[in-house]
């Protein structure tokens, strides 16, 4: 593998938070509007710097912020929507083969209602998770960072071994093209 | 030979023959041509439109889906950098495990030549045909290449007909 004994890797411990969502296709479906719509500071904050940063260990926080922000959700509507949750998610489990929402209507209004009256989250329109979101992180973003890659090249070869084997049978780059019209 | 006695002229019937109907005959018209081309471009139109409607509710529907995907895409996707994370983490202890005892070799490289030469601090998943280098070549198959099994995976009604170690085969 390519991970070599310089490349960090956090630890288990930062791997791990208490509680992971566990919950099936269905229900998880049911409930993703609402739980999204809750824990939308987080989600925004996560995705944004996950896309920046280009690097999946530098967010662990906000990631595990993101899923206790779930968990909180979801035991809240455990106590306050449980019947009304579970009836939505048989509908999506049981009505269609693709899981899709369309023949749960009823049962989506029934839960929106619920969700409403007690936790004061109103699902957003259809659409509404598919539009572009402009969110201004407090974190400045990354300084684009421009590299002497000839000179990292050329640092690693001269650690290698005198009599390191180094293949000659390359060729350029550009003499890979059979001819002048392939790019 | 015949006598005139047996002989016995035919004649017309009584009344005579009827009347020959000797003009040109045409069929019954039970449709005029209007109604006919009428009711096909009806038919056509009435179909156009059923099609479009039912095609916009497809659509629909298949958004809506797409939607609670894109609500629930966050949360997945910090649970599963989590565990891609762990992953790697113990693929690379694996490594230094598995060639300790090999004379100049270093992990993550090629006796010390490293895969990317100008990658810096710079984050790179490593491909799939490393991370399951210390799997079997099946466990790769279903997992990477998931989409040879049907889309229902869970229980079949037949599970108890056949003994785990045969089951365990079928899709």
């Amino acid at each position: 593998m390519s991970l070599t004994r310089d490349t960090h890797l956090p630890t288990d411990e930062e791997l791990t938070v208490p509680q992971e969502l566990v919950l099936s296709t269905p229900w998880l479906k049911a409930v993703a509007p609402y739980m999204a719509k809750q824990c939308e500071k987080e989600i925004n904050e996560f995705m944004l710097r996950r896309k920046e940063l280009e690097d999946p260990r530098a967010v662990l926080k906000e990631g595990a912020a993101l899923t206790s922000c779930g968990v909180n959700f979801l035991q809240s509507l455990k106590r306050t929507c449980l019947p009304q949750t579970q009836k939505l998610a048989d509908c999506v489990d049981q009505s269609s083969a693709k899981l899709y929402m369309s023949k749960c209507h009823a049962d989506q209004k029934e839960l929106d209602a619920c969700i409403e009256a007690n936790l004061s989250i109103t699902r957003p329109k259809l659409g509404y998770f598919s539009k572009l979101h402009v969110y201004d992180s407090e974190k400045p973003a990354p300084a684009a960072k421009l590299r002497d890659y000839k000179a990292d090249a050329a640092k690693v070869l001269n650690e290698l071994p005198a009599d390191y084997h180094l293949r000659k049978d390359y060729r350029k780059y550009n003499d890979w093209r059979y001819n002048v019209t392939e790019s | 030979m015949a006598t005139g006695a047996e002989f016995k002229q035919d004649m017309p019937p009584k009344g005579g023959y009827r009347a020959f109907n000797f003009h040109r005959t045409f069929p019954k018209l039970v449709w005029s041509p209007g109604a006919v081309v009428a009711a096909i471009f009806g038919a056509t139109a009435y179909g156009v439109y059923t099609a479009i409607e039912s095609k916009k509710t497809d659509i629909t529907e298949k958004f809506e889906d797409v939607d609670i995907n894109n609500a629930l895409e966050p949360f997945l996707t910090a649970e599963r950098d989590r565990y891609w994370l762990k992953l790697l983490a113990k693929n690379r202890a694996l490594e230094e495990e598995i060639m300790k005892d090999v004379p100049g070799w270093k992990t993550g490289t090629w006796y010390g030549e490293p895969v990317y030469f100008t990658l810096g601090e710079k984050w790179w998943d490593p491909s799939a045909t490393e991370v399951y280098a210390h799997s079997w070549g099946s466990v790769e198959a279903r997992e990477h290449l998931w989409r040879q099994h049907s889309e229902y995976a869970g229980p079949k009604f037949y599970d108890n007909w056949f003994p785990q170690s045969i089951s365990k085969w079928f899709w």
